[in-house]
């Protein structure tokens, strides 16, 4: 195997793993996927074709620059006292189309595409999109995200989201 | 409750009147929750409220230039808002006198060289007047008379404060007389500012499975149910202020929702005409909103109240039908929809004083993402709720929904506070958490319903 088919074996396996930890709702081993300065970002659609481009200024559907964060947002779909996210609905993610597109330092930059099927209340809902991932790999040799975007095609979406439907 | 019990059996008339029992002597009132689910009322809903009298459409800003257009729906009817050769914003229906095709087929965009129909190629001018059609000597000979084929205006557009409103009934009050001191209270959202408001790039929509009424119910005076829904969100704006203390997260700080309604703090729901209501309500921590920064400023240039209610107070109201402008936890647009009975589309849009400095600018976005966004803190649990009292209202062994909480506090005539800011119409109110707003919201839905019923059987007969 060559170093850069062992580095795209290994960034498959490392965003498959992601998907996993919030399809079964391993919410701590998903947490410590991330850096603690992480930044998590689904821009918002402005028209037809084109995304929001600045989270700081701009609108998005959800923008988290720090783990903390995540981990309040984790707490709160969690505690089953949000009525939105109670009881959490099945999750289903599938990734695919993984590309690498930049690879430097510590840091691998890639892209994919994602769907997930939910299901709740005798309702199944799709969503759709692709991701960015920037990953660095840590002092212990493992990758953590310091980055990621999500962008979901659609610009309606029935009721809300929330990140484990992402 | 069956449909069927609603009219008199004999297709007769709607009794509307019994929609809401309001005992003056107990200080109860009951709403009929079949209002939420009736298709028959809600086909009503739509010819007498959203196509017979002013609705929000747009803002200013979202036309901006000329030829901009804005497509949105007037009750079922599609509409194009376009600002024209002078600048003047005009609103078609958004279908081709010919086959009734679509012209604007995208939610924003720029026809400044005029509308062209891509069925049949007719040309119309930003102003609605057909100017072309392919081999139009040979179509029609003896009738050059184009101006039968121009395109169908909404009867009134006209705008306040940057916010445009239309009517597909011409036979309606002035805007300024529809929404009366209301004005005030979107004049101290554009005070804010020299230049003006602009809508910030980027929407969030979504599509709750409940009826219109239940958000406009909800933001335009349920002050009731923010320790409950929004318990998670509290515990959130708790944990991030702890973190930010320690310099664990760059998050902006939230809006102490947990102490919004402390027991200390000056604040009222008013019902005001024509069913629109108004909150206002002291923020505890002022400080951390982007308009606290001009304070001093807004002291000198509108005086110490107006002052106070630009920048620590929650000021939210609700225009019915249609309206929210909000600026509280975040300054934004509601944009409310209504798709079908049980289907409402929700859009927020973030509004901000042009030419904010960019640190200002990043605060306010975060504060606006965190609660109003599609997938934000606060939204998706109201959402949530709505759904479920759809459901619920389908319960038609209990028909009743209460609305009682507090009339006995209600005031009548006006109130010192709402005064101060040049808001007179404030006819009735009570503190926050007071239920009155929405009894005087269906009292006038009931008005509503009642005049466009009357009016449309005395054109049938």
């Amino acid at each position: 195997m060559t170093d850069k088919t062992a580095l795209q074996v290994e960034v498959e396996q490392f965003i498959y793993r992601e998907a996993a930890m919030v399809d079964q709702s391993r919410w701590q081993e998903w947490l410590e996927m991330y850096t603690e300065d992480m930044t998590y970002w689904a821009p918002s659609w402005v028209n037809e074709n084109e995304l929001t481009s600045d989270p700081e200024t701009e609108v998005s559907i959800v923008y988290m620059n720090n783990r903390k964060e995540l981990e309040h947002r984790i707490w709160r779909f969690t505690s089953g006292e949000s009525p939105a996210s109670y009881p959490l609905p099945r999750t289903n993610h599938l990734v695919s189309n993984v590309a690498i597109t930049d690879a430097s330092g510590d840091q691998v930059t890639a892209s994919s595409n994602w769907m997930s099927q939910t299901y709740r209340d005798k309702e199944q809902r799709l969503f759709g999109g692709y991701y960015q991932h920037i990953l660095t790999r840590q002092e212990d040799g493992a990758f953590k995200i310091s980055h990621k975007k999500v962008v979901l095609l659609n610009d309606v979406v029935d009721s809300f989201v929330d990140v484990y439907h992402l | 409750m069956k449909v069927e019990t609603l009219t008199t059996g004999d297709g007769g008339p709607v009794d509307f009147g019994s929609f809401v029992e309001y005992n003056q002597e107990t200080k109860e009132a009951r709403i009929k929750r079949v209002a939420l689910t009736s298709p028959e009322i809600f086909d009503m809903e739509m010819r007498y409220i959203f196509e017979g009298n002013w609705i929000y459409l747009c803002h200013e800003d979202q036309v901006p230039e000329v030829g901009d257009f804005f497509t949105t729906t007037m009750g079922r009817q599609p509409v194009v808002v376009i600002r024209n050769k002078a600048g003047k914003v005009n609103g078609f229906l958004n279908a081709c006198s010919h086959k009734g095709t679509t012209l604007c087929r995208t939610q924003q965009g720029n026809k400044a060289s005029g509308f062209a129909c891509s069925y049949h190629d007719w040309c119309f001018d930003l102003d609605g007047n057909l100017e072309y059609m392919p081999r139009m000597d040979e179509g029609f000979p003896e009738d050059k008379n184009l101006a039968n084929h121009n395109l169908t205006k909404i009867a009134k557009v006209e705008s306040h404060g940057g916010f445009i409103f239309g009517s597909l009934n011409p036979e309606v009050s002035s805007l300024r007389e529809h929404l009366g001191d209301i004005t005030e209270i979107i004049d101290m959202l554009n005070d804010q500012s020299e230049e003006g408001f602009e809508v910030v790039r980027g929407t969030n929509t979504c599509v709750y499975h409940g009826n219109w009424k239940l958000l406009i119910e909800n933001g335009g005076g349920d002050g009731l149910h923010l320790p409950s829904v929004h318990k998670t969100l509290i515990k959130v704006v708790q944990m991030r202020d702890e973190e930010l203390n320690k310099g664990k997260t760059k998050a902006a700080k939230m809006v102490r929702v947990d102490e919004l309604n402390d027991k200390d703090t000056v604040g009222a729901t008013y019902a005001m005409q024509n069913g629109h209501t108004l909150i206002q309500s002291d923020l505890p921590n002022p400080e951390d909103r982007p308009a606290y920064a001009q304070h001093e400023t807004f002291v000198e240039r509108h005086g110490k109240e107006r002052a106070r209610w630009m920048t620590s107070k929650v000021r939210q109201v609700a225009i019915y039908p249609n309206l929210f402008i909000m600026d509280q936890l975040a300054s934004l647009i509601r944009y409310v929809r209504p798709i079908s009975v049980d289907r409402t589309e929700v859009s927020y849009w973030c509004i901000a004083p042009k030419g904010e400095s960019r640190e200002l600018r990043v605060k306010r976005m975060r504060q606006f993402m965190d609660f109003f966004s599609i997938a934000g803190l606060g939204g998706p649990d109201d959402n949530h709720e709505f759904e479920q009292c759809q459901v619920g209202a389908h319960a038609a062994a209990a028909p009743w929904s209460d609305a009682s909480f507090g009339l006995h506090t209600e005031f009548t005539g006006s109130d010192p506070h709402a005064n101060e800011v040049g808001v007179h119409d404030a006819k009735f109110g009570g503190p926050v958490g007071w239920e009155g707003g929405s009894v005087r919201q269906y009292q006038h839905w009931i008005k509503m319903m009642q005049a466009g019923q009357k009016r449309e059987m005395s054109m049938n007969r």
